[in-house]
């Protein structure tokens, strides 16, 4: 028990209020076990905020868990502030009712009221009661993983709600969202910045003008999905800098009349089925009539096989782009000759370009890539995730070879080669990513 | 042109204000650069900040610190506020990414202190009421004690045990789970 110590006790200047700010960033374990520290730190955990993760699958274990925390927060005349609640319901070993025994009187501790994030992943039953909070959330996300009908989320109980907090919103996954409940929803978020609307079912068509809106994630849903997404307007979005369709689509609509400060838009595919941008117009990635450029995006990402004629026709949509993400997949013989006009966007602004699956054995993704390493002159630096095998250096020896590395245009660049083993698609672009308006998304993704 | 020119340099010159820590040094600072305390704001918008305003609880080296991140941070504050005048153009959305990764490095970088230093940084960061720097600082201490046992983190942080096994063993009973 007796260590030598060396040094003041430092931290213990800290009045109290602020080891509680400290505690209440720490995961909910790490912040229970600070109570052991000293007997000053002991009461410090229970008196908030709280940072409270709880998953409930209907087992004994986690029925004890959820009664400490139903305890903890139910102490009526003193419940502690909770920050964070992080709740997932597992319905899926168990039956439903015994599960909600639990969750229910959770959702109800007095705690709750000052709650500023809530994050809910639910397995099939998303329980009416989690919308109950709502005047300080800042953070909402519920996440529902459902593998059969589940119950729909009552209309009428949402458009009672009211979010003047609320900047961040996640909806993936829910059953019979309607068209008037998700509109009432967002008439009721005033300072919204970010919006992620995956897979829901239940609303055909979304319409969206937001003053506030800086970022917005959109996906229909895998194509069995009855009831899905097929539409997305966006009339009028002044702030909106990232719009993000994520994975899977089948045949969503986007259509944007007004986003004036877009900087960042991706992964586009060609599930998508139209998507319409001003004046420009792509039916399943291939530009319709003679479009005007829009100079505001700088960030870009696209599935696509890597097809020259393809790309540069994006390029010369977004003439400003700096930032080309690529992920990369065969589908058809592309020659890829390599005769283009100059290009803005090679000549002046693409400095970072990433593609993902390349595969050096086809002739196609080889000259895809010397293309560009021969015409983009101010090229900082090229990513190439190799989708077999190793880079070791006499491959990537190789490899330079074949690109004409010594040739390229922008002598400043680097290349990077990174082997990896399984097929990787843009699914991945993290829900953090999104929410975080400081990140690239695709960046690392 | 020129009277356009020389009227901005007033208002500037009007909207700079005087920092005084404990040790008595003086600190000429932006208005812009001062208001990311809540503290000094309200005392501006009280108009006591006249013959400078004294920060008895702050000393210059760590008054230094405090001025460098509020000075790099101004401008981002500026856009997010989006009426904030002094910053007429730099609208945070037309602010390069460049600059906010550059302002994460900053941050990075600005952290690399000891731990006594880390701890004065939250104390002024609290009582001037800089929310970024507060939020900052507090995160750094939690991830050096996230995934710790209770035994590494009072060997960190010279804490002293005073708890009798017999009040760790209550501790251990009624939050089982978190030890487990």
């Amino acid at each position: 028990m007796k260590k030598k110590l060396q040094g003041p006790d430092l931290i213990s200047r800290l009045p109290d209020e602020l080891l509680g700010s400290v505690i209440t960033l720490l995961p909910t374990k790490d912040g229970a076990r600070t109570q052991i520290l000293s007997r000053r730190w002991r009461p410090l955990w229970r008196a908030g905020p709280l940072n409270i993760e709880a998953s409930v699958d209907g087992f004994h274990r986690d029925e004890l868990l959820a009664s400490v925390f139903v305890e903890l927060l139910s102490t009526h005349d003193e419940a502690p502030p909770v920050r964070r609640f992080y709740l997932n319901v597992n319905c899926m070993w168990s039956p439903v009712p015994r599960t909600m025994r639990i969750v229910d009187p959770l959702l109800q501790s007095p705690g709750l009221h000052g709650l500023q994030e809530f994050e809910l992943l639910a397995s099939h039953h998303v329980p009416a009661s989690a919308l109950r909070f709502s005047p300080a959330l800042t953070v909402l996300s519920i996440r529902s993983v459902r593998w059969e009908r589940a119950d729909e989320v009552s209309t009428d109980i949402v458009c009672m709600l009211n979010f003047p907090s609320l900047k961040h919103l996640a909806l993936s996954s829910i059953f019979g969202l309607s068209e008037r409940a998700i509109h009432s929803l967002l008439s009721r978020c005033p300072i919204l910045e970010s919006l992620s609307l995956c897979e829901n079912t239940g609303c055909r068509r979304i319409q969206i003008s937001s003053l506030t809106l800086r970022s917005l994630a959109v996906s229909d849903g895998d194509k069995r999905l009855e009831g899905k997404l097929e539409e997305l307007v966006i009339e009028d979005a002044p702030l909106l800098e990232r719009l993000i369709p994520r994975l899977p689509n089948s045949g969503l609509v986007i259509r944007v009349s007004r986003a004036p400060k877009l900087r960042t838009l991706g992964y586009l595919n060609d599930d998508i089925n139209t998507f319409e941008l001003g004046t420009m117009l792509f039916e399943k990635m291939v530009p319709v009539g003679l479009p005007n450029v829009m100079r505001s995006v700088k960030v870009l990402a696209l599935l696509t096989p890597p097809c020259l004629d393809l790309v540069i026709g994006f390029l010369k949509c977004f003439p400003c782009v700096e930032k080309l993400y690529i992920v990369s997949y065969t589908k058809m013989i592309i020659q890829n000759d390599q005769g283009y006009a100059p290009l803005e966007c090679l000549d002046r602004h693409l400095k970072k370009m990433q593609i993902i699956n390349y595969e050096e054995d086809k002739s196609a993704d080889v000259n895809f890539i010397k293309f560009f390493v021969l015409n983009a002159r101010v090229l900082e630096s090229l990513k190439i995730v190799v989708r077999q095998g190793q880079c070791d250096a006499k491959w990537i020896a190789s490899q330079h070879k074949k690109l004409q590395v010594d040739a390229r245009a922008s002598l400043g660049a680097r290349l990077d080669f990174e082997a990896e083993n399984t097929c990787r698609f843009p699914r991945s672009v993290h829900m953090k990513h999104i929410h975080d308006l400081s990140m690239d998304p695709f960046d690392g993704s | 042109m020129a009277s356009a020119g020389s009227g901005d340099e007033k208002a500037a010159a009007a909207a700079m204000i005087t920092l005084i820590s404990s040790d008595n040094e003086k600190f000429e600072v932006t208005e812009a650069t001062a208001t990311l305390s809540q503290t000094i704001r309200h005392m501006i918008e009280d108009g006591c900040t006249d013959g400078g305003v004294p920060l008895p609880n702050v000393t210059s080296k760590i008054l230094a610190r405090v001025i460098e991140y509020c000075k790099k941070h101004a401008t981002a504050a500026a856009g997010e506020e989006g009426s904030s005048s002094s910053f007429s153009d730099a609208a945070f959305l037309e602010v390069d990414r460049a600059f906010l990764e550059e302002l994460e490095e900053f941050d990075d970088a600005f952290l690399e202190v000891d731990r006594a230093t880390l701890f004065d940084l939250i104390l002024a960061a609290n009582y001037l009421d800089i929310k970024g720097l507060l939020n900052l600082t507090c995160q750094k201490v939690a991830d050096s004690v996230k995934g710790k046992t209770p035994e590494q983190i009072r060997e960190m942080y010279n804490i002293v045990n005073d708890l009798t096994p017999e009040e760790e063993a209550e501790i251990r009973r009624e939050t089982q789970w978190a030890f487990e």
